[in-house]
């Protein structure tokens, strides 16, 4: 290969130069003759033989072998600069799914997005993205939106719409009544001036602000008592020793889980740091967080606030100081021990300690608030005045229904707000709406609150939109549209923009507002708007320069009022009602992969079973599926229960978000909608209610679990290790276990093995860091094309997720240890399932990989029995993809399997293909995390590891090595690819932090 | 010639005397008839299992697989089950046929046909669940060896399963040889017997131009012989490498090396039962009380409690094994089988295949028509579940608590098993009317001469060549000399 | 058994052997398919006889998994010059007039399951026409390969056991000035040999 010149070949013959390949190349057919020329020797047939063949050839073609359809290729008439067919297109945005704004990357495929990605500059998220944010690209092609305005669902134009709501504003406006904007708290700082301007325009307006969990209007609330300023405060759990959160699931719904979980890692990365943040959880149910925390009490959901008192009065001693209203705060039922030990844990590492409190209680906030000046965590772990500033001027939802009864109401306008499902008043709000002359919902569908309006406005989804946030003071986050609107629908602000009349789009306000707010203070000499303007749109996030600011001093006089009306209510009962990891408050309860993705938790699908204690459930006699009546006041509900561990014997805990009525096709009557058993005090929703009564009807429903059986039965699938076991021994707790094998030797085997010349794949799973909280499960299914099956399939063990989380309890079932295990295909050395398939439709790859062909499987499902670890899926049937919308979704580098075939984990083989042919391209060798799979990607804790373990200095080689390296089934001889690391635990057992 | 060994001790095979010529009558008799409405009724029955059974199979390859019960830790259920099950019924005939012809058991000859055909029959039923519990049947040849367009992608010849193709389709061939090369002068009889028709003309064609000369039986035996030889082998064979299904795999109750002797005893096991149960039938209908005798019945039952005892050690062992390999996962597999959820049917099974076969001890039981019918049915039942112990309860709780499942079967699968039934009853009903189901040749040659005296006289007390030994020599005049054989035209000449 | 019926026994196998190889191979076996298009474009005059680059037009080859068709628009960028009056040009004009796109006719097809990758091939420094037959001196596009995966592997597996280098390819084109993307442009392919390790690997087309 000395010739410099280029050159080209044409075939392989063109390249060959020796003379005995060419000598071969002469008589090409040598070997392999077709059957058919072989059956045919020309000469000894005869004409009539000849003929009898060539009728039964046509005949055989005409039967069996048609041509394929003729197919049609249609180029763009002028394509688009950016595009390329084929490649894909990604564009940096931020994630609507609930008010913690992560920072995206959405990957468009000839232009349809396909799947979200996390984006890894983002400050908040830093590259996590959670199972919702996963989601939304599938709410994207939801067939249920509504796809044009509407007046009484007649469908109307855009400008008819405009007339009938800007004369209606103008009568109300003349009438002297009042309109009211009915929205979420934290819209991001262009929408809320979008909002400013209607405000401005329409002077009898005023924002209510409304929130189906009332979590950050709690945490508002009790900071503009104690500091003065209704903010969310940005928690630092990176910098914390000790966390205690009273019902706070942090990792999995509350305020920010994917940063924060991605900080609570940090914190708690042993290996790393040789250091632990320990965490104490105290809560009535099992949340994701709860079973992620070191020490967990169980205490009834009246009791968190309780105990929170008692710890705080606990802090008020040790710091002298004098808290108002404590003392009549009642004292909690929790051991005096453990507040003792919890309060010197806090105690000993005052400035880094952090206390969070869950819920939607003022008071609690305020304690939680108290604790954190008493420890002097705020500017370390607590930074009140870097988080979310809140509306200070709206009025609550509770007040907005006091003036609708008394009737000064004339116009309402619902933003992208469903207040008829998630509130506990909400089957009052049709008779109320129906006095109000002008009401309009710019909800993206006829949900049950645009139902209830006589003007339908819908907005375009946030993939379709622009838009920005501020999750974080001073961080900046950039919305762009990824696709033009699918219909006939409008960005919600850009509609209030229109009603104000103001008439730019969103994304002229958007740039608009930028230059004059945010490009002032990030100029560098010389670069113009435009240019930071498309930077900042490339990049998705700006981040401000930080201007000091001083918290607000710790204001007392508010707090002996909110904490003396804190009560001990002597209940048989209490009813909790949560958010769960995937639907939260149930906005997006029309998308199927939520639904389908298990609970972290019950691991229960497609429905909201009521929890029970084990203890409790024996003493009724209830079983899971038992559906017990549950009432409260005037409310009541038939719910099925399901018995889980770690639960308050006096709690029945019920996730809020299912039982739409009209979320669409999928979302309808899925599970049960108990928002109406929530309590409202003063106004105030409240999750947790006191005085229910739980009766068991004798009916039995189904539940629609993916794992039935919660123990590890003494087997050493997962290996745990105590914080000061694992200094002292980083291979403690990953000691030879039992078995065939033993002794870490490699056992005999007939086979000689693979040889890996070039990359070998694997992936390493950090069992300390993962939490459980699925993200990755719906990350796979969205790059893979996995089907969602539905409940009746799911009931039937036949969910087709590639990626599971094990989840198992050890100890007492009152208050269990918990470890998930997240569970993929182990690409197997010796794969099991490799011999027994007979038509080499499994096979091993050079690389490591277990490949499944799916269009050579034939279906035996040998493969899936023998496969020990059951991670192989099989399509039962043809799953639906039969709504072309939600087609649209299907990731084109990846085969849409048919029935009858098996199917499994790849390892994004299409990622790892993709991303060597672009190395290949480029000329240049693989470095390690240039591929990442889905699983990997979104992983808002980074437990993932992919990578190549033939190259050395790779991360999953070297963890490969490490100490808590361990396989599973290692006496079997498979020798899996994926490495498991021991689950670090710092419960305090040996001489931990 | 062997019937001289007889000793007239000896309780003769066919109890009643009859001629020759009597006996063709006889066994001609049933295809020869009008049907009667008793055969009209069974195979008016079968055939609407059959087509019922069709149907669902149809309906289950048109809707996917999903219609059955399984899910994603369970891969097989009633499926496999119900393939092991008829294969192991599809052991008796030719073992019956090839390995007792090869020990010169005599008593064979009259039940032989029919277990034969029986064979043929089981191993169809069989045969048919490997191509529909495919998720994809349309492609079942794709386990077939073929060149093809795909470059060097052919099949995996270290999967069982491909093992079972080939060793199904073998035994399949080589029974379905063995059986049709034994009817060859049987055919020629019936042709003879028939008058100048379609029928004649179909039976001229089947019968390959048999002609009965010397020649033409010398070689017939000599074909036969190596048939028998052929097929001994493959009749282990079979199960052994159904067994492997399981035991070349990594599930914990699968994963042993006791399977083949343990599923090829089983199968006998099996097979003999339905051999009983299907003679006791047909002799009572068709009144061959005098050809398949209390004796032969007698004889088979003693196999089954060989067999059963066999059977029975196996699943000892299994228990030892897994206690001193100190696996915990075959520890585990084992308990779940005898105390687990699906522990009522470990029980079944060990009821219908370790308990009851010793009934057989008692003479009474053994015979007694009824009740060794009655035995032969719990006997299927309990190796049916035999199959489905292993199956299921194996599979449902394997290493992964994570993954334990529970099966519970769907109509589907039982109107699937039941019409196999459809299917091989109604190929034993036609099989009854058109073919002779004894071996008209092979059991005139244990027809009781022994007792006539002037036959024994002439007995030679010293051995004989292997390849005569079971000649019929229907044409030596001296065997019988009550009647005019050349003038006979059932027995060709 | 007559001899004549041996024979057509053996004619009747050979005839089943050849429906099961056919029809269970790949559908996209269309080897000699040409279909005719909807505007008579004859790459023997462009590709042959004016000697274009074909990623001149099938701009994606390079880049992409796809190397596309091109777009009516790129046809525009000469011929609002060249044969301006001739009936097929007017079809395209009229296309880019309307909006409408131009619907071909594909000549050469892989199965859905198949992920073959145009930008692998044509920078590991594969001519078009070795998978494509001799375009250049075709008027209207046939399928001259057999495109089954059989055909594909032999080269796959001929070029992995040679460690041969690949010749640099993506020399300058004739008309890339004219190419029409402007957006960022994806990295150029390296012009440095390479050992080429086509897979062989069922997951290096199958997903």
């Amino acid at each position: 290969m000395s010739d410099p010149l280029p050159k080209y070949w044409q075939s392989l013959a063109e390249r060959a130069t020796d003379a005995a390949w060419l000598e071969q190349s002469r008589d090409e057919f040598a070997e392999e003759l077709p059957v058919g020329v072989a059956a045919t020797p020309p000469d000894a047939s005869s004409r009539r033989d000849f003929f009898k063949m060539m009728g039964l050839s046509a005949a055989a073609a005409m039967v069996a072998c048609q041509r394929a359809p003729v197919q049609k290729l249609i180029p763009y008439v002028s394509r688009p600069d950016e595009v390329m067919p084929g490649t894909a297109l990604w564009y940096a945005s931020t994630c609507e799914g609930c008010s913690a704004r992560c920072g995206l990357l959405l990957k468009t495929r000839d232009g349809r997005p396909i799947k979200v990605e996390g984006n890894d500059e983002h400050p908040v998220s830093r590259g996590g993205v959670c199972a919702v944010g996963q989601a939304s690209v599938l709410s994207l092609y939801d067939a249920s939106r509504a796809r044009f305005p509407s007046r009484d669902c007649h469908r109307v134009s855009w400008t008819d719409l405009d007339t009938e709501v800007k004369a209606g504003l103008r009568k109300v406006a003349e009438a002297g009544k009042s309109i009211r904007l009915v929205l979420p708290w934290g819209m991001g700082p262009t929408a809320e001036a979008g909002v400013k301007r209607f405000l401005a325009a329409h002077p009898l307006a005023r924002t209510v602000r409304y929130e189906p969990l009332g979590e950050l209007a709690a945490i508002g609330d009790a900071y503009r008592l104690t500091h003065g300023a209704r903010v969310v405060p940005d928690y630092r759990f990176d910098r914390a020793q000790v966390i205690a959160s009273f019902g706070a699931d942090f990792l999995g719904t509350w305020v920010s889980p994917v940063a924060f979980t991605r900080q609570y890692t940090e914190a708690r990365d042993a290996a790393g740091r040789r250091a632990m943040a320990r965490h104490y959880q105290i809560e009535p149910v099992m949340t994701l967080t709860g079973a992620a925390a070191d020490r967990r009490f169980v205490v009834a959901p009246s009791e968190v606030t309780l105990a929170l008192g008692d710890v705080v009065r606990r802090l008020a001693v040790k710091a002298g100081r004098t808290v108002p209203g404590l003392k009549e705060l009642p004292a909690s039922r929790l051991e005096p021990a453990a507040l003792d030990e919890l309060a010197e844990a806090l105690w000993s590492h005052r400035t880094e300690s952090l206390v969070v409190c869950g819920g939607d209680e003022v008071a609690a906030q305020v304690l939680a608030a108290t604790a954190n000046v008493l420890l002097g965590n705020e500017g370390t772990t607590v930074l009140p005045m870097e988080g979310v500033a809140l509306d200070e001027r709206a009025l609550s939802y509770g007040e907005l229904l006091t003036e609708l009864g008394e009737g000064g109401v004339g116009a309402v306008l619902f933003l992208g707000v469903n207040p008829a499902h998630a509130d506990p008043r909400g089957a009052a709000l049709g008779a109320l709406l129906k006095r109000v002359p002008l009401t309009v919902a710019l909800n993206d569908r006829l949900d049950e609150t645009a139902i209830l309006s006589r003007l339908h406005a819908p907005a375009s989804t946030p993939l379709e939109s622009w838009g920005d946030a501020e999750p974080r003071r001073g961080v900046l986050s950039l919305r762009q549209p990824a696709v033009a609107p699918l219909h006939d629908t409008r960005d919600a602000v850009e509609s209030l923009l229109k009603w104000a009349d103001v008439p730019v789009s969103h994304h002229e306000f958007l740039r608009a507002r930028w230059e004059v707010e945010v490009f002032p203070h990030v100029t560098q000499a010389g670069t113009s708007f435009d240019a930071f303007w498309d930077d900042a749109v490339r990049r998705g996030v700006v981040t401000l320069p930080p201007v000091p600011t001083v918290p607000p001093s710790f204001r007392e006089d508010g707090m002996a009022k909110v904490l003396g009306a804190v009560a001990r209510p002597s209940v048989e009962w209490e009813l909790m009602l949560f958010p769960s990891v995937a639907l939260r408050d149930g906005a997006f309860a029309n998308n199927a992969w939520l639904h389908e993705v298990p609970d972290p938790i019950t691991k229960a699908t497609w429905g909201n079973p009521a929890l029970i204690a084990p203890s409790r459930a024996k003493e009724l006699g209830l079983r899971d599926g038992d559906v017990v009546r549950v009432r409260v006041g005037g409310e009541a509900l038939s719910l099925p229960v399901l018995v889980q561990a770690g639960t308050h014997p006096s709690v029945l805990g019920v996730a809020v978000g299912y039982g739409r009525t009209r979320a669409g096709r999928i979302g309808d009557g899925v599970g049960t909608n108990v928002f109406p058993l929530a309590a409202v005090v003063e106004g105030r929703v409240r999750r947790s209610v006191p005085g229910a009564t739980v009766v068991g009807t004798g009916e039995k429903q189904k539940l629609a679990l993916t794992q039935t059986h919660s123990r590890l039965e003494g087997r050493p699938h997962v290996r745990e290790a105590e914080l000061a076991a694992f200094l002292a021994n980083p291979r403690a707790g990953n000691e030879e276990h039992g078995g065939h094998g033993g002794n870490g030797a490699h056992p005999l085997s007939i086979w000689s093995g693979h040889e890996y010349k070039g990359h070998r794949w694997a992936l390493a799973v950090d069992l300390s860091a993962c939490t459980g909280c699925s993200a990755c499960v719906v990350s796979c299914q969205a790059e893979n094309n996995i089907p969602s099956v539905g409940r009746d399939e799911v009931l039937r063990q036949r969910e087709m997720h590639w990626m599971r989380i094990d989840r198992y309890y050890q100890g007492d079932e009152a208050n269990p240890q918990v470890v998930h295990q997240p569970m993929m295909c182990q690409h197997c050395e010796n794969a099991p399932c490799e011999t027994v398939c007979p038509v080499l439709a499994t096979v091993h790859s050079s690389e490591g990989l277990n490949q499944q062909v799916y269009n050579r499987c034939v279906g035996t499902r040998y493969c899936a029995n023998n496969c020990p670890t059951k991670v192989r899926r099989f399509n039962w049937f043809d799953y639906p993809h039969d709504e072309p919308l939600e087609r649209m979704v299907l990731n084109p580098d990846v085969v849409v399997r048919s029935r009858g075939v098996m199917e499994k984990c790849s390892l994004c083989v299409q990622r790892v293909q993709e991303g060597k042919a672009a190395a290949a391209r480029e000329g240049r060798a693989l470095k390690d995390g240039d591929i990442q799979t889905a699983c990997q990607q979104s992983c808002p804790a980074k437990a993932l590891h992919f990578g190549d373990v033939n190259d050395p200095d790779s991360r999953v080689a070297k963890l490969a090595k490490d100490g808590r390296a361990f396989r599973l089934l290692e006496e079997l001889n498979i020798g899996p690819s994926i490495t498991y690391l021991t689950k670090i635990q710092n419960t305090g057992s040996g001489s931990g932090t | 010639m062997s019937q001289q060994h007889l000793s007239p001790l000896r309780v003769p095979l066919v109890t009643e005397p009859r001629t020759l010529g009597q006996l063709t009558e006889e066994i001609c008799a049933p295809m020869e008839r009008a049907p009667t409405w008793k055969w009209w009724a069974a195979f008016a029955i079968a055939v609407s299992v059959l087509g019922t059974g069709a149907g669902i199979v149809a309906y289950q390859v048109g809707t996917g697989i999903g219609v059955w019960g399984l899910n994603k830790t369970i891969g097989w259920a009633f499926d496999i089950t119900n393939f092991v099950f008829w294969v192991g019924i599809g052991h008796a005939g030719t073992l019956i046929s090839a390995i007792l012809f090869l020990f010169r058991q005599k008593w064979r000859t009259s039940i032989n046909r029919a277990a034969e055909a029986m064979t043929l029959f089981a191993v169809m039923c069989a045969a048919l669940f490997p191509v529909i519990h495919m998720g994809r049947p349309w492609l079942a040849f794709w386990v077939l060896p073929y060149p093809n367009t795909r470059g060097s992608l052919w099949v995996n010849f270290r999967s069982p399963l491909l093992w079972d193709v080939f060793a199904i389709s073998t035994y399949f061939t080589v029974s379905a040889v063995f059986w049709y090369v034994g009817l060859i002068p049987d055919l020629a009889t019936v042709r003879d017997r028939l008058k100048a028709g379609a029928k004649k003309a179909v039976f001229k064609v089947l019968s390959l131009g048999w002609t009965g000369s010397h020649r033409t039986w010398s070689r017939y035996e000599t074909v036969y012989l190596l048939l028998a030889g052929l097929a001994t082998p493959l009749v282990l064979s079979v199960h052994t490498i159904v067994s492997m299904d399981f035991a070349t795999s990594v599930i914990p109750g699968w994963h042993t090396t006791i399977f083949p002797p343990y599923f090829v005893a089983g199968a006998v096991f099996s097979g003999f039962a339905m051999v009983l149960t299907l003679m006791i039938i047909t002799r009572v209908v068709l009144g061959y009380e005098h050809l398949i005798t209390l004796r032969h019945l007698e004889n088979m039952t003693k196999v089954i409690i060989v067999t059963g005892g066999i059977v029975s050690l196996a699943y000892a062992t299994e228990f030892f094994i897994a206690w001193y390999s100190g696996n915990p996962y075959e520890r585990f597999a084992f308990m779940n089988r005898a105390f687990g959820p699906y522990a009522w049917a470990y029980w079944i099974m060990v009821t219908c295949n370790v308990v009851s076969p010793h009934l057989f001890w008692f003479k009474k039981i053994r015979t007694s028509p009824a009740a060794i019918f009655a035995l032969s049915l719990v006997i299927n039942v309990g190796m049916w579940f035999e199959r489905f112990v292993i199956i299921v309860t194996s599979l449902h709780r394997d290493f992964l608590p994570s993954s334990w499942s529970m099966y519970t079967p769907t109509m589907v699968e039982v109107g699937t098993f039941i019409g196999t039934f459809g299917l091989f009853f109604t190929l034993f009903l036609l099989f009854v009317r058109v073919l002779p189901i004894i071996s008209i040749g092979e059991v005139k040659s244990v027809l009781g001469f022994a007792r006539n005296p002037h036959e024994h006289a002439e007995a030679h007390p010293s051995t004989h060549a292997p390849a005569r030994d079971v000649s019929t020599e229907p044409s030596s005049p001296r065997l019988h000399p009550p009647l005019a054989i050349a003038t006979r035209k059932d027995v060709p000449v | 058994m007559s001899r004549v019926s041996f024979q057509a026994l053996g004619y009747a196998g050979a005839l089943v052997a050849l429906g099961l190889g056919g029809c269970s191979g790949p559908v996209n076996n269309q080897q000699g398919h040409m279909p005719a298009q909807p505007v008579a474009f004859s790459h023997a005059v462009h590709a042959g006889q004016y000697e274009l680059d074909c990623q001149y037009c099938h701009v994606g080859a390079e880049r992409s998994r796809h190397a596309g068709v091109p777009s009516a628009s790129v046809c525009m960028n000469c011929h609002t010059q060249v044969k301006k009056d001739s009936p097929e040009i007017q079809k395209v004009a009229a296309a880019v007039a309307a909006n409408a796109p131009i619907e071909w006719v594909r000549v050469h097809r892989l199965p859905d399951h198949a992920f073959f990758n145009h930008a692998s091939h044509v920078t590991a420094g594969l001519k078009c026409q070795t998978c494509h037959g001799q375009v250049q001196e075709m008027v209207r596009v046939e399928q001259v390969e057999p495109m089954t995966m059989g055909w594909c592997l032999d080269c796959h597996r001929e070029m992995s056991t040679e460690a041969l280098a690949a010749p640099t390819p993506s020399a300058p084109r004739a008309g890339e000035l004219l190419a029409l993307t402007s957006g960022t442009p994806l990295p150029e392919p390296s012009k440095s040999p390479r050992i080429l390790r086509p897979p062989s690997d069922c997951s290096g087309c199958h997903r």
